[in-house]
């Protein structure tokens, strides 16, 4: 399990844990994030990564990222 | 707001007492809820792609059968935890006035996501439908969806609607319609304890509360969700008891499951979302990819994403500003120099009073043509920003410059208003909706008159071709370079002073792209316009009088002896600093240059007595002069059409060669290059126009453009006295 921000581009993982305030963690939640979800790493940008789950595809500063656990399924 | 009559009531029934129905929008954004209510009501409501560009509530109403509806377009919002602006907009709107029903707009592409809102919904206690929107990109994909499968898990109608082509539009308004009279759904239980929780807090809050009855539960649930604004709402309203049983409650909770209720209730909304989503859908198999996946591939690459970001608004601001300018031209002299000519001939055969005639056209007239000569400006702007927005292009943008800006405590979208202010601060002030967070708009506003505006650019171009004329490129470049850098600077103190709260979170969705409609373009710019024209255009028409008044009372008195010369020599030694403090000349040209930069020269060639003469309408050639106008309006057109394939630097960077004339001598024996370059300083970083301040206080409010002012002004007072201090320093006088 690691940080979002520590996988390459292209990866199939899976949401392990997100930890940060209860705000942020509702609010990615709320936006399709949430622990248990495989999502799709589109790109991992240096400052920032995407997301990709259903037909969504959320953008993350690094900042919020690394606090989005997950690994490969 | 706009009325319309769709579909025809059957005959005799609008003569009937209507019934008041109340319908409120809600959905995730981007899921095509303006869409849906312009297709029922027929009104054009503005759509943007950008997540949460509906910040305000717009509302269409209609007649249906026995039926008045008001249809209110909430906010996008993810969920109804007040995190954004959106999110507070919704839950204060449903507090204050639920509506009769709520429609549950739900991204048929994106069931899941969609589904965390609907469960928050459903709380709400309210009669509910759910319009799937998107069908048939849903079809595109090979998603089939079953509806009643879907109906029977969410316990409300499932509407499938495509809204462009008014698909199950006429069904989801009979639903609307069947649903609005029956009671709501049961609710949707969580897992105890949060569950008994819920129920206990029912029984504990009094009965006359903040909310209508059906809202209870919903109350109980935004309170053990620890929702600040409300728990202070019912201490400020209630006994002093309410708020601490719930925080005992919320504590209580946390000791038996390790969580807080608000995650452990998201948790279940999401698990909830996910157990639906599965029994009603099914996907083709194989990889996911599409359209928007493989641009993205490129716009957002490493290599090709910036330049390719940067071509895109280069394009922007030259079709923008480029074709614009020959149509504000053309309304310049239309309105200065055909309706103002005219009537003033007009007047004058009414034996009026000069003074009275000149007030009229000059003032009046002339403040009008000021605000209508923005128009096209706006207009082309408004069209290019929805453009981007509406394709999805414009969360891609903020997602590529927060790389560099948010270095300086700015939200990479506001790389876009500030580019803008480059034109015209104007548009660019505006263009700061597109920032959701309140804190990023005013931080960007307040740096953005640091970008020199288009308006500017004359002062620039004279001065540096009367002083600098060997380096004039180099001094006018260095103007703007100024500028950045005093921008950069203000929005790292401003970022650790005023605006010290954390940056926001940089969490947004990119949107898939999607061709934008011609219909919801024009409403997008026709609405904006409208309101710039009704509310900035109002103060700007008003204070054009104010300064006709300064620069022509007492009539007929020479420059000197006018209220301007009369104020600017009481207020020229506070300039004294700057260098240029003991030429009243100088001084008089800023007052009128707060007003609108573009007569910063025109007012220096009045009081300098170094001004062009204009020539006034000869009687008789009126249908001439007509004639002479429509053809000016050709050929505005024309040129317009040429400045596209015309030369790839937009035309505001243009530097036009100047011819020698009397106000350059006037200029050269009034100012020095120290205090020519002074004078240039103060007026790059002062408030571009009163056109700006009537964009400030429509889109903030008077307080805030205060600040904005005092930031500004002493700001460009103080540089433009280290720039003369430091000249004198150098030897220079």
């Amino acid at each position: 399990m690691a940080p979002i921000t520590d996988f390459s581009a292209n990866s199939q993982l899976r949401i392990c844990d997100i930890a940060g305030s209860r705000d942020l963690r509702k609010r990615i939640e709320s936006m399709g994030i949430a622990i248990g979800k495989n999502v799709e790493l589109l790109k991992n940008v240096g400052n920032a990564v995407i997301l990709k789950t259903e037909n969504t595809r959320i953008a993350i500063r690094v900042g919020q990222g690394i606090q989005i656990y997950a690994q490969q399924p | 707001m706009a009325t319309t009559d769709l579909p025809s009531p059957p005959a005799g029934t609008l003569l009937s007492p209507q019934k008041q129905l109340t319908i409120a929008f809600a959905g995730n954004p981007n899921v095509g809820k303006t869409a849906l209510i312009n297709a029922l009501s027929g009104s054009r409501l503005q759509v943007g792609n950008w997540p949460g560009v509906t910040v305000e509530k717009k509302q269409a109403t209609f007649t249906y059968q026995d039926y008045h509806l008001t249809l209110i377009d909430l906010p996008g919002t993810y969920s109804l935890s007040p995190h954004t602006i959106e999110e507070r907009v919704c839950r204060d709107y449903l507090m204050a006035s639920p509506p009769d029903l709520i429609v549950n707009v739900v991204d048929a592409t994106n069931l899941e996501r969609n589904l965390y809102l609907t469960h928050q919904l459903r709380e709400l206690q309210l009669p509910m439908v759910m319009a799937l929107s998107m069908w048939d990109d849903g079809l595109k994909k090979g998603y089939q969806i079953d509806c009643d499968t879907f109906r029977d898990h969410v316990q409300i109608p499932v509407i499938p609607t495509v809204a462009p082509s008014r698909q199950g539009i006429d069904a989801l308004l009979r639903a609307i319609l069947a649903t609005v009279t029956e009671p709501p759904a049961p609710a949707l239980p969580y897992l105890p304890p949060v569950e008994q929780a819920i129920q206990l807090a029912n029984e504990h809050l009094p009965q006359d509360t903040l909310v209508p009855s059906p809202l209870r539960r919903w109350l109980s649930i935004r309170l053990l969700e620890s929702d600040p604004d409300v728990l202070q709402r019912m201490s400020h309203y209630h006994a002093q008891d309410v708020a601490p049983w719930f925080i005992a409650q919320i504590e209580q909770i946390k000791n038996l499951s390790g969580e807080e209720p608000a995650l452990l209730m998201a948790q279940h909304r999401q698990i909830w979302a996910s157990q639906v989503v599965p029994l009603v859908l099914r996907k083709p198999a194989g990889p996911a990819r599409d359209l928007t996946d493989s641009v993205d591939k490129f716009l957002l690459s490493r290599s090709f994403g910036i330049p390719a970001f940067l071509l895109i608004l280069l394009t922007v601001f030259k079709l923008t500003f480029d074709i614009s300018k020959p149509f504000v031209d053309w309304i310049d002299g239309f309105i200065n120099g055909f309706v103002a000519q005219w009537i003033t001939l007009g007047l004058e055969t009414l034996h009026l009073p000069t003074f009275l005639i000149s007030l009229l056209t000059e003032g009046v007239i002339g403040g009008a043509g000021l605000v209508l000569t923005f128009v096209p400006v706006l207009m082309f702007l408004y069209l290019f920003l929805a453009i981007l927005e509406e394709s999805g292009y414009m969360a891609r943008a903020a997602f590529l410059m927060d790389r560099v800006m948010h270095r300086f405590g700015l939200n990479g979208k506001a790389f876009i208003p500030l580019l803008v202010g480059y034109g015209c601060n104007v548009p660019a002030v505006y263009a700061t909706r597109t920032l959701e967070n309140q804190t990023d708009r005013r931080l960007t506003v307040s740096i953005l008159s640091f970008m020199s505006c288009g308006a500017k650019l004359p002062i620039y171009v004279l001065f540096t071709a009367v002083f600098f004329e060997r380096s004039q490129a180099m001094i006018i470049m260095g103007m703007y370079l100024l500028g950045v850098m005093v921008a950069i600077l203000w929005a790292i103190i401003l970022r650790k002073t005023t605006y010290k709260e954390a940056m926001p979170a940089f969490i947004m969705e990119l949107a898939p792209y999607r061709v934008p409609s011609f219909k919801s373009l024009w409403g997008s710019i026709w609405f904006k316009t409208r309101a710039f024209i009704r509310q900035a255009g109002t103060v700007i028409a008003a204070t054009m009088i104010i300064l006709w008044s300064l620069v022509n009372l007492p009539y007929g008195a020479p420059p000197e002896k006018t209220l301007l010369g009369i104020s600017a020599q009481t207020i020229a030694p506070v300039f004294i600093p700057q260098g240029f403090g003991n030429r009243w000349e100088a001084v008089a040209s800023i007052i009128p240059g707060f007003m609108a930069k573009e007569m910063v020269v025109g007012t220096l060639g009045v009081v300098l007595k170094a001004e062009a003469k204009s020539v006034p309408a000869k009687p008789g050639a009126f249908w001439s002069d007509l004639g002479k106008q429509i053809t000016d309006l050709g050929l505005a057109c024309v040129t317009a059409g040429k400045s596209l394939l015309g030369n790839i630097l937009p035309a505001t960077f243009v530097i036009a060669k100047q011819q020698p004339s009397p106000i350059f001598t006037a200029i050269h024996n009034t100012f020095t290059p120290l205090t020519a370059l002074s004078y240039m300083v103060f007026n790059l970083l002062l408030l571009s126009c009163v056109s700006v301040i009537g964009a400030i206080i429509h889109e903030f409010n008077k307080p805030y453009l205060g600040y904005v002012l005092l930031l500004t002004t002493g700001t460009a007072y103080i540089i433009s006295a280290l720039v003369y201090g430091a000249g004198r320093v150098f030897g220079y006088q």
